[in-house]
Parts: C-alpha cells; sequence; structure tokens
C-alpha cells in the first residue's frame, strides 16, 4: 500500500496544480484548429440554447468522429456551448485545462500505487515524492500542449480521465486482494465499476477501451498473480492470457476478414506495410519528445516525417524494430527484478496500441501519448528517484528543480507560441519547412490577415503583401507535396482573381485535372475541390464549363460512389442555369443513388419549396424521417413545423379514429 | 439524526426531485402536441363547458367511456377546463404532472418494498428504478395521449392502494396493527375504478404483493398463519371464480367478438406474443417502431401462424413453471413478483375481452412490475453482497441516461402533429389508421393527390388486416370527401359519387367521419363542394323507401345532422325518424325531431314531441343540456 500523504506532499500537489494552471493560461484564449471546424465551430448542432433536452442529445451525437460519435465529450462541448452562448475558445479550453489537471491528481494516486507495488528502495516519503515528480513531468511536458490546448481533444482528455480512475480503482483493490484475498462481491464490484469506466471513457473517444486491456498490464507486470499473501500460478497465467487474448483476438479478425482493415487504406496516400514499418520509428519519436522535450521538433503538423518504404527506407525503421523486440526482451527478462520497466514498456505499447497500429489513421499525432506517456513518466521518476541520490555532490532537489523549471519553459514557450494563430503558424512552418501542410496554414494565415487588413482600410501595399505571402507559402506547399490538391486550387484561385500576370507561368488547372486521374481523394482534397467550387459560383474561376465538367467526369469516374463530388456537380450546374426541372431530376436521381445523405434531403426540400410541392415537402421529410435512423436530424425536421402550443397548424385537423378529426 | 445520515436523506431528496426535473423537462415539448384518437369523442364536448359551467356535473357522471362511467378522469378533465387554461397543451401539461405523480409513487412503492427487506441504499435504489419506469419512451403514449389520462389516474389510485396496504402491513408485522390504512387504501382502489375499470387489477397485485414479496411475515420472521391462509383462499377462489364465469360466459364472449375482425381464440392466440413485445419494448425500447396505431399486427390464427405463437405461448408456461418451480425458495418469490404483478396488470386488457389488439398504454400499471423485477434482482444481490450495490446502482444511472435519450426523440415526435402522423405512418406503412393520419397532415397542406393516395392505401390497409377492422368503402368515400374539403379542392360528382357503389345495402359504416364533413360544411369550409349534389346522392340511397337496414341509428342521426347544415328540413327529418325507429325515446334525436318538425311547421307533430320530452324532463331523465335545449321550444 503507497504511503500515507503528509501536508506537505498535498500542498506541493495544490502547488503544482496551480503551477499548470498558471503556465497554460495564456492559451486559453488561443485559436480552434483543424478538427474544431467540423466537430464545434461549424456544428450547428451545438448552436442551442439548451431549453429542449432533445437538442442536447442531437448535439451529443453530432460529432462524425468515430464509430460510437464520442457522445459524452460531445455533450461536455454542448454544456460549453450553452453556457456561454456560443462556441468560444476561452472556456472550452478553459474546461479542458481543468481535465487536464484532474488528469494530473489522478496519476499522481496512479503513480503512488505502482510505485509502492514495484517495491524497490523507494518507501515512505521519498515514495510520495516520487509519485509528485512523476505528476508533475506528465503536467508540465511542453507534448501535452496538443491534447490541451487543442480544444477537440478534450475528447482524448476526458477518455484518460476515466482511464485513469479505472487504473488507479484497479491498482487500489488489487493490492488488498494481493495481501488479503477478497469475495466474490467485492470482485464483481470492482468489475461493474471497471466496466462502467471503460464505456465512459469509450464514450468520450474510442481509445477508452484499451482500459480493458490495460489492467491485464497491471496484472501481468505488478503483481503476477499475487493473491492473499502468496502468488497463484493459474491466476498469473490468467492474466498473461488476458494481456493477449486481444492480440489473438483481432489477429483472427483480420485473417478472417481481412477487408474490415483493407478495405479503408485505398483512401490513404500509404500502404498497411509503410503504415506499420513507419510507425515503429514513430513511437521511438514520441519517446524522445517525452523524456526530451525538444519543443523545436513538436508542431501540429507531421506531414514532412518520411513514411518508411521499407525495413531499409529509411534505415531507422530496422533499427527501431530491432530497438523494440530488445526492449521487450528486456524487460520480460528483468520483469521480476525490475518490474516498472516491463509495466512501463507495456503500458506505452497497449496505449498506443489503437492510434499507432494498424488502422488507416493520420500517420502522426502528439495526443496519442497523453495516457501512453503516464507509463513512461512514472519510470522516469523512480529512475530520478534512484540515479539522484546516487551522486553526492548536490542535493536531489536540486537536479528534479532543474529539471522542473526546464519543463515550464518549454511549457511556456510552447503555449505562448498556441496563443496566436498567426504565431502558431509561423513557429510550425519554421520548425517544419518541409511540411506542406504546415505551409498551407500559414498561408491561410496570411490570407485571414489580409481579410482583417482590408477591413481595417490598410494600403494596397500592405494587402498585396500579405497576398505575395500567402501565394509564396502554397507555392512552397506545392513544392514539398504537389499532390495535395489544397495547394494547387489555392493556386489557381489567387492567380485568377489576384494574380492574372502569372497565369502565363502555371496552368494549375491542367495541373488538376492531372492530378485528379490517380490522386486518392483526401479530406483535405473534398475541402478544396469546395473552395474550388466556391470560386466557380462567385464567377472568381475562368475555366469553361467544359473543362469543370470533364474535371468532375474524372473524379466521379474514379469515385462514382461519393456523394461529395455528386453535390459539387449539382453545386456547379444550379449556379450555371440549371433549370428546376433539371435540378429536381438530378436531386432524385441522387437521392436514389445515396438514400439517407442529409445533403440531398435538403436540397430536395429547398427544390420542392422552391416549386410550392407541399406533397413533395411532406413526403421527402416523411422518407426522411424513416431514414434517420438515429433521430439525429429530429431537430432540423421539427424547426420545419413550427406550431402553436396545443395544436396543429393550418387547417387544425389530425388524424382522428375514422381518419380525419377536426 | 447524524451528520452522515442527514447527508444521505438530502442526497436522496435531491435525486428525487432532480429525477422529477428531468422527467417534466423530458416530456415539456409535448404539450405542442396534437390531440388524437379517443381525444375527440371523450372530450370534446368539454370545449363548450366555459360556456355552460353548470353543466360541469352532466359532464362528470354522464360518461361512458366504460361500464363505471370513469367519473374521476372525467372530474379531472372537467376541472381543468374550468380552473385553468384549457385547451390540449394544458391537458396534456396536467397528464405529465400526474405522471410525476405516479412515478413518486413507484418510487415510494419500491421504497417500502425494499425497505421490508432492510435492502441497502433503498432510498437510491427505489428512486432509480422508479425512474427507468418514469423515463422509458412507452410510457410517452400514455403521458402525451390527453384520454389516457384515465389510465395514469387508475395507475395512481392503484398504486396508492398498494402504498397504503404496505404501511397496514408494516404495523401488523409490528404486532401494531393500524386499519385505518386498509381504509385508505379501499378508498384510493374506489378513486381508481372510477377512473378507468382497470384499477381492478389492484385486487389480484395486493394477493401477489403479499405472496411473493412480503410472504406473510411479520417483524421477527415468524408467520402469519390467518394472513397466509386469507390470501391463499383469495387467490385460489380468485382463479376459480375467473375460472367458472369464464366457462360460464365462454358461449356469450364468443358472440361479442362479432364487431371485431378477429375471434376469442384467436385474441387469446395473439395476446402471448404482444406480451412480450411490450417487454421488449419496455427493457430495449425500438423507438422507430412505438406508435400508437398496432392495426396492422398480425392476427394469430393458429399456433402456427405466425410460427411465433406458440414459442411465445410456451415462454410464458415455461416463466410460469418456472415460478411455480422456483417458489420454496424466499428470493425465487420475491423475484416472480415481477412478472405476475405485469401478468396481472395486463389481465383485463390483454386477455378475453374484445378489445383492440395492441395498445402501448395498457404498459403503464404493468411496466411497473417490468421496473420491479431487475429492482428485486438487484435487492437480492446488494443484499447478499453489499460491494455490487453502488456499481450496480451506478449502471442503472447509465440506463436511465440511455432511456432517457429515446424518450427525448420520441416526445419531440410527439410534440408536432405531422412529424406524427409522418413517424406513424413510417413506422406502421400497412396501419390503416396511420394512413389515414398521413393523408390528413398531406390535406392540410393542399397536397389532395398524395391525400387520396394514402386514404386509399388506409382503405386497402383496412381490409387486408384483422386486427384493423374492415372499413365500409363508404367511409373511404366519406373520409375522401372531407379530405379533398380540407385540402380546399372538393371531389367532384363522379368521386363521391361513388358513395353506394359498394355495398348498397350498407353505404356507411361510422358516423366519425361524417362528423367531419358535417363540421366542414357548418364552418363553411368547402364552399366549392358541391352539396346539394351530394346530399341528393345521400337521399338516394337512404331516402327511396323506409328501411331502417341501410344504416345503424347513429349513422342516420349523423346524416340528419349534415342535412340539417344544409337547410334540407324533410331530409333531416326523414333520417331522424328512421334514427328512432332502430332506438325509439333517444333523447338527443327527440329533440332534433323538435328542431326539424319546427322547421317544417308540423305542429301536431311539434306538440306531441314536446309533450314526450317534458315527461322526460319531469322523470329527470334529461341532462341540463337538454333541458335548456327543450326550453327554447315553446309548447304554444
Amino acid at each position: 500500500m503507497p504511503p500515507s500523504l503528509s501536508r506537505a506532499h498535498v500542498v506541493s500537489l495544490l502547488l503544482l496544480l496551480l503551477l499548470t494552471g498558471i503556465l497554460y493560461a495564456p492559451g486559453l484564449g488561443g485559436p480552434f484548429f483543424f478538427d474544431d471546424g467540423p466537430a464545434l465551430t461549424a456544428n450547428h448542432s451545438l448552436r442551442i440554447d439548451g431549453s429542449e433536452a432533445d437538442d442536447w442529445r442531437t448535439a451529443s451525437f453530432s460529432s462524425n468522429s468515430g464509430p460510437l460519435h464520442r457522445p459524452l465529450a460531445m455533450l461536455s462541448f454542448t454544456a460549453n456551448a450553452v453556457i456561454s452562448g456560443s462556441i468560444r475558445a476561452f472556456p472550452i479550453k478553459s474546461v479542458n485545462l481543468l481535465v487536464h489537471l484532474a488528469c494530473g491528481v489522478l496519476v499522481f494516486g496512479f503513480a503512488r500505487a505502482v510505485l509502492a507495488r514495484a517495491g524497490g528502495p523507494l518507501g515512505g516519503s521519498a515514495l510520495n515524492w516520487t509519485a509528485l515528480l512523476a505528476a508533475a513531468l506528465w503536467l508540465l511536458a511542453p507534448l501535452q500542449v496538443s491534447t490541451v490546448l487543442y480544444a477537440v481533444q478534450r475528447m482524448t482528455g476526458l477518455a484518460a480521465l476515466f482511464m485513469l480512475a479505472g487504473l488507479l480503482l484497479f491498482m487500489r483493490y488489487r493490492e488488498l486482494w494481493a495481501r488479503r484475498g477478497a469475495g466474490v462481491g467485492e470482485v464483481a464490484g470492482v468489475v461493474l465499476w471497471l466496466a462502467l469506466l471503460t464505456l465512459l471513457a469509450t464514450l468520450s473517444k474510442e481509445n477508452g477501451v484499451l482500459l480493458v486491456w490495460l489492467v491485464p498490464v497491471l496484472e501481468v507486470s505488478l503483481f503476477r498473480g499475487q493473491w492473499a499473501g502468496r502468488e497463484i500460478p493459474w491466476l498469473r497465467r490468467l492474466g498473461w492470457a488476458a494481456l493477449l487474448a486481444p492480440l489473438v483476438l483481432v489477429g483472427l479478425v483480420l485473417w478472417l476478414s481481412p477487408g474490415i482493415l483493407l478495405s479503408s487504406y485505398p483512401g490513404r496516400e500509404f500502404t498497411l506495410t509503410e503504415r506499420l514499418l513507419t510507425q515503429l520509428r514513430l513511437l521511438w519519436q514520441y519517446i524522445g519528445w517525452i523524456v526530451y522535450p525538444d519543443i523545436n521538433s513538436m508542431g501540429f503538423q507531421h506531414d514532412d516525417i518520411p513514411l518508411s518504404k521499407g525495413w531499409l527506407h529509411p534505415v531507422t525503421t530496422l533499427l527501431s524494430g530491432v530497438a523494440w523486440v530488445a526492449v521487450i526482451a528486456v524487460s520480460l527478462l528483468l520483469r521480476r527484478a525490475q518490474p516498472l520497466l516491463l509495466f512501463a514498456v507495456l503500458f506505452y505499447l497497449v496505449g498506443q496500441s489503437m492510434e499507432s497500429s494498424i488502422w488507416p489513421l493520420e500517420m502522426v499525432y502528439e495526443h496519442r501519448n497523453y495516457l501512453p506517456s503516464v507509463g513512461l513518466v512514472i519510470l522516469l521518476a523512480a529512475m530520478a528517484a534512484a540515479l539522484f541520490p546516487g551522486i553526492r555532490v548536490v542535493r536531489p532537489a536540486v537536479p528534479v528543480f532543474a529539471v522542473l523549471a526546464v519543463c515550464c519553459t518549454l511549457l511556456f514557450l510552447r503555449v505562448f507560441s498556441w496563443s496566436d494563430p498567426f504565431r502558431l503558424s509561423i513557429v510550425n512552418a519554421e520548425n517544419h519547412p518541409d511540411s506542406a501542410r504546415s505551409q498551407f496554414f500559414l498561408a491561410h494565415e496570411y490570407l485571414r490577415e489580409h481579410s482583417r487588413a482590408l477591413r481595417r482600410g490598410e494600403s494596397n501595399e500592405e494587402l498585396g503583401n500579405y497576398l505575395i505571402q500567402a501565394r509564396h507559402h502554397f507555392e512552397l506547399m506545392y513544392q514539398k507535396d504537389p499532390r495535395d490538391m489544397a495547394a494547387i486550387v489555392m493556386l489557381y484561385y489567387l492567380d485568377q482573381y489576384n494574380f492574372p500576370d502569372l497565369q502565363q507561368y502555371n496552368d494549375w488547372f491542367a495541373i488538376l485535372q492531372a492530378l485528379a486521374k490517380d490522386r486518392r481523394l483526401q479530406a483535405s482534397d473534398i475541402s478544396a475541390l469546395d473552395a474550388l467550387l466556391e470560386c466557380f459560383e462567385a464567377h472568381a474561376c475562368k475555366a469553361s464549363r467544359q473543362e469543370f465538367l470533364g474535371l468532375m467526369d474524372t473524379l466521379q469516374g474514379r469515385y462514382p460512389r461519393s456523394i461529395y463530388l455528386a453535390m459539387l456537380r449539382y453545386r456547379y450546374l444550379k449556379a450555371n442555369g440549371m433549370t428546376p426541372e433539371q435540378r429536381l431530376a438530378f436531386l432524385q436521381d441522387a437521392h436514389e443513388k445515396w438514400p439517407n445523405d442529409k445533403q440531398v434531403y435538403e436540397q430536395l426540400l429547398v427544390e420542392y419549396a422552391n416549386q410550392r410541392d407541399a406533397a413533395g415537402v411532406y413526403l421527402t421529410i416523411k422518407q426522411w424521417l424513416g431514414d434517420d435512423s438515429s433521430r439525429q436530424q429530429l431537430g432540423v425536421m421539427r424547426r420545419l413545423f413550427v406550431l402553436p402550443e396545443g395544436g396543429s397548424a393550418g387547417a387544425q385537423v389530425t388524424a382522428g379514429k375514422t381518419g380525419v378529426a377536426p | 439524526m447524524n451528520g452522515p445520515a442527514l447527508l444521505y436523506r438530502v442526497a436522496v431528496f435531491a435525486l428525487g426531485v432532480a429525477m422529477l426535473a428531468v422527467t417534466y423537462w423530458l416530456y415539456s415539448p409535448g404539450v405542442r402536441g396534437p390531440a388524437m384518437l379517443d381525444d375527440y369523442s371523450s372530450l370534446e364536448r368539454l370545449e363548450y363547458l366555459k360556456q355552460a359551467p353548470e353543466e360541469a356535473w352532466d359532464y362528470v357522471l354522464g360518461d361512458s367511456s366504460g361500464p363505471l362511467g370513469r367519473s374521476v378522469s372525467i372530474a379531472s378533465f372537467v376541472g381543468e377546463q374550468l380552473l385553468g387554461a384549457g385547451g390540449v397543451a394544458s391537458a396534456k401539461r396536467v397528464n405529465i404532472v400526474i405522471h410525476l405523480l405516479t412515478g413518486t409513487c413507484v418510487a415510494w412503492f419500491f421504497y417500502l418494498l425494499l425497505a421490508a427487506h432492510g435492502t441497502p441504499l433503498r432510498a437510491t435504489a427505489a428512486i432509480l428504478f422508479a425512474g427507468f419506469w418514469l423515463l422509458t419512451p412507452l410510457q410517452v403514449s400514455t403521458v402525451l395521449y390527453l384520454v389516457q389520462r384515465m389510465a395514469q389516474l387508475a395507475a395512481l389510485f392503484c398504486l396508492l392502494a398498494l402504498i397504503s396496504y404496505l404501511y397496514w402491513r408494516r404495523s401488523l408485522a409490528a404486532r401494531t396493527p393500524r386499519h385505518r390504512y386498509l381504509l385508505l387504501a379501499i378508498l384510493a382502489f374506489a378513486a381508481g375504478l372510477f377512473s378507468k375499470e382497470n384499477a381492478l387489477v389492484t385486487l389480484p397485485l395486493l394477493l401477489l404483493l403479499e405472496a411473493c414479496w412480503l410472504q406473510f411475515r411479520d417483524d421477527q420472521g415468524r408467520t402469519i398463519h390467518w394472513l397466509r391462509r386469507f390470501t391463499w383462499i383469495a387467490i385460489c377462489g380468485g382463479a376459480l371464480a375467473v375460472g367458472v364465469l369464464l366457462l360460464l360466459y365462454w358461449g356469450k364472449l364468443t358472440t361479442m367478438y362479432t364487431s371485431r375482425e378477429f375471434t376469442l381464440e384467436q385474441r387469446l392466440l395473439t395476446e402471448p406474443r404482444i406480451l412480450w413485445d411490450y417487454v421488449a419494448q419496455f427493457y430495449w425500447p425500438d423507438v422507430a417502431r412505438m406508435s400508437i396505431f398496432h392495426d396492422d399486427y398480425t392476427v394469430s390464427t393458429s399456433l402456427r401462424h405466425p410460427a411465433t405463437t406458440l414459442p411465445a405461448l410456451l415462454a410464458w408456461f415455461a416463466l410460469l413453471a418456472s415460478i411455480a418451480l422456483a417458489w420454496r425458495w424466499p428470493f425465487a418469490r420475491r423475484l416472480a413478483l415481477g412478472p405476475l404483478f405485469f401478468l396481472a396488470g395486463q389481465s383485463l386488457e390483454s386477455s378475453v375481452w374484445p378489445l383492440e389488439l395492441y395498445f402501448e398504454h395498457r404498459n403503464y400499471l404493468p411496466g411497473v412490475g417490468l421496473a420491479l423485477l431487475p429492482m428485486a434482482l438487484y435487492a437480492g444481490l446488494a443484499e447478499r453482497w453489499r460491494e455490487v450495490g453502488k456499481p450496480l446502482l451506478a449502471w442503472l444511472v447509465f440506463a436511465l441516461a440511455w432511456v432517457a435519450s429515446l424518450t427525448s426523440s420520441q416526445v419531440q415526435v410527439w410534440s408536432s402533429a405531422p412529424l406524427l402522423a409522418m413517424q406513424q405512418s413510417n413506422a406502421h406503412p400497412d396501419s390503416a389508421r396511420a394512413s389515414r393520419g398521413m393523408a390528413t397532415q398531406l390535406a392540410t397542406v393542399g397536397a389532395v393527390d398524395a391525400a387520396l393516395e394514402y386514404s386509399g392505401r388506409a382503405y386497402t390497409a383496412a381490409l387486408a388486416n384483422p386486427a384493423a377492422g374492415d372499413e365500409h368503402h363508404g367511409d373511404y368515400i366519406m373520409r375522401n370527401i372531407a379530405l379533398a374539403c380540407i385540402a380546399g379542392k372538393p371531389l367532384s360528382y363522379s368521386q363521391y359519387s361513388e358513395l353506394g357503389r359498394v355495398e348498397p345495402g350498407r353505404p356507411l359504416g361510422d358516423v366519425a367521419t361524417i362528423s367531419v364533413v358535417i363540421q366542414l360544411q357548418q364552418e363553411n369550409r368547402c364552399p366549392d363542394f358541391d352539396w346539394n349534389g351530394f346530399l341528393d346522392h345521400l337521399h338516394s340511397l337512404y331516402l327511396q323507401r323506409f328501411d331502417t337496414s341501410l344504416a345503424s341509428a347513429n349513422v342516420f342521426t349523423a346524416l340528419a345532422m349534415l342535412s340539417n347544415a344544409q337547410q334540407r328540413w324533410e331530409d333531416a327529418y326523414a333520417y331522424t325518424a328512421r334514427s328512432l325507429a332502430l332506438l325509439p325515446g333517444r333523447h338527443r334525436e327527440l329533440l332534433m325531431q323538435l328542431h326539424f318538425v319546427s322547421a317544417l311547421g308540423r305542429e301536431d307533430e311539434r306538440k306531441s314531441l314536446i309533450v314526450q320530452l317534458k315527461a322526460l324532463r319531469d322523470a329527470g331523465k334529461l341532462s341540463r343540456g337538454e333541458r335548456d335545449t327543450l326550453a327554447l321550444y315553446p309548447e304554444g
């Protein structure tokens, strides 16, 4: 059992939380980024006053992230939006910070329990100070900025909060059971709590399900079948079986039905093998960022990290793979002498197993380390506690405070750069000059600055400078990644509208047409095409109808099931003289192909309403209601029938027993 | 009381208040929803009550919804109309408040049950399990369906009777019996009976409560022998009496089914399937399928048609057999109370009576038994292993959040007449009633073609589904006339003259749609319709000779009203004469006939009718409203 806490420990923990809060405070008013758009700022379901219960339901399920829609995290965002009256960065990021601080407290408790169980030279007050050091390393790690100040990553924070609560609960009871055993009721009670916490974590973000896998990590690394003061072999074996079972299960599923996994990879510019090889290196890179927080190599985008095309391309792939095998082997060999090593390695790998393995997600994200880093900081703290007392020339507290001071400084600097979108984009582009996305975001910031300067009435020279900078960075982006449509579209847009003289040097539309033949469309490409269409809708872009439709033909030929492309074509045709009858026919055809699509329903309703076809409107809504099995669009449909209290509108007629009744 | 205990009480109170507040919040959008189905026939007259409040007692005592009159329920509507804002929204709000009161009683009842066995965390558990009953979406079609206040009040009083009984039993167990609690139980039972006849199930529920849960024990765990004897005699005697009555009246019951498209045997085969469906909808709600219309439900015509009939029946038998086999264990008896409560609660409406087959509101009181089953399980587990109590309740909170989210979406659907019609039609595309509802919605926005198409679907579905009951072709045409009028595009001669083409010997079957047409005509909402041509057509169908087999008395009366609205007194007189020939002496028809003969100047008949009506008045047989109407016609 961990030793009891003294007042000094509690006060130090509170001071640590206060310090963390102070360091993060400048970043709380910072901007929204990237995925914050679809989940928060552009999410109409969150624009509610909160008076109707069902609005909370639809808002809670309004995220398109993950198969479960992450309702618990979205519920917390809904509460933020209702209390603030809108989606504002400060209150949302403040809650993120509170979640982070709460996680920090749990990390402290968890570290105490783990260190106590792992044994070793630490005891009494030293163990609590070591746990506090672990919590400090975790709370103050600059790597966590991209979780805490990236609004939508509250999903990660909440999932980690519930998982840490579950892990702490397990440690507390398992420690008791190791010493005195337990009855059925106590075990069942803990299992029920763990299951509930797993569910809550999973409803925050799907990673939460890993709590079920992390429990066997604790069992095999720290408890090893200990029960009522002795080691029970079958319990130890059960722990290992539980640890290996998910691997076997996933392996079986993929072996029997590989399509589950492989069907998603055509949407990516890398293969499954490339992802797995690259992740071997990235897992070391993440550890590097935790152990040696070089904030210059951190960033929001990491698309400059090269893919591993084979074991020797680059050669660090092989080295990383060998290193992982070695580390796992060593930790297994030393599992009794150094249980913390096995704990930290397994905790880290299992914690990363969802996002850094086989699934076709984006390659790199810093926030993926939020929970997995907990095991590492506990190991680091334990190593520091073991190391510093051995150095006689310095007092142990000195290097500890020095490390923490460095962490604080780096954290402050990183938070400072995250507090302003323009500053963050510049820092990212400077630190990652080979990152196409960093160039893109910086170019966008210049365009925003241009808009702001326009409103301020600045001189044409100033305005021109912003546009030149924006174009420059779009061009840099194109050079770094000539296959990303976003840069080409924006360059086409800018040259058509702002730099007509440059059109003679580059035929961006032709480049786009060529790219359309073999580019695997990403979400960013769809957004780029959307921007292109806005240009055409505003009649700012001059490509001929034939050229644009040719581009769409190419893309739709490759992606015949893409509703996005179909609706882009519809918007273009609508803006270019399509008759109401043709529009309706187009939409009815689209509705047949994509029967449940919200966009098609909305456009159909608009068309029927324009044509004053009441039957069309009613029957379309009826069908939409039937197709919307989760009733996610119910609020939208309800608002189409705003009725006075107490009855039906119109002829005041509704269904009676015989069909019609006044 | 020490600090923690006080804190616990405050927390439990706050939890209860929060549960009620959340329920009210979830349901409150539903007040925007429409009136429907029986709301019209049962409550539409109440609209005139504000103009004539002195007729309040006539309403309260004059209800004919059931054999006992349901005076308590009607009194609540009358009181609300006189004292409150009136209108559908206000009435629905009252229903929601009654739901909260009933939910409070469910929690109270559960608490007393758990307290009887010293279950840990009993107050919290009682509130949370009652919360499941409060929040499950199956209740929406009771709470937001105005006229089902009758079912709500019957359930409320039944629960009060059960609670009173538990207090009496508590005093008996302590050997200090307080019989006033029994008196309260009897009063509550009586109030329940006059709310809706279902409250009769209170009697078997009391017996089951004693036999299954309290198990005739006193505070020291000793058996109260006289109570055990009395309970078992009552249970066996009751079962025997029901069996004998069924044997004696089986033939009569069978003949009562002539108005239905299914037989007594078919109903008995179908209900086990429906009961399982209720159970599924309570625990694992499929809101997309929930509706007030289930007239598309497949009737079981034999044990194998449909194939689920026999398994459903066997599953119920298996359940009952398991209960019988496990009866020797006290915990099993407690566990049995839930299912037996459910079955007893359903015993009136889901058994032999020739009622419609499926209604969700029939689960309002029986649902307490379904909530009781997991609570009994919780009690057993938490009493055996205290450590599982809190996590089980935490899981229950999660389940509550889940059912609350389903209920909130269902309430949203019920808050809008068009959405409700669409959802019902989607959920039950083969339901005649759902199609009629959809047709009406389409008509209100002028979409006459689509409205007539859905009306046609309704007609076809009514003929196809035994659960729906056949529809007369004439009623279908009459509905089309109403729909076309509502849509502002009246039917032509060639369309309305279809009425009577099929079944000329009985052109119309029901009065309800004619009533709508009458109202449309009275309110001049269909000025372009060829009213006289239509009435000529009806004249040619009904008045060629004095033939009372062509329609029911009510249809003749309705046709008289229709003619009256067009000031065709001769026709009105002739229709009323046929109605009176079928059912002589009906007050309303006599008063109508008085009006028509007055308009036609037939003095002798007028005087004769006045004499007849005055005799009725003097005998105290006329209501206040009828007396006022009669007073408008001076004898001279």
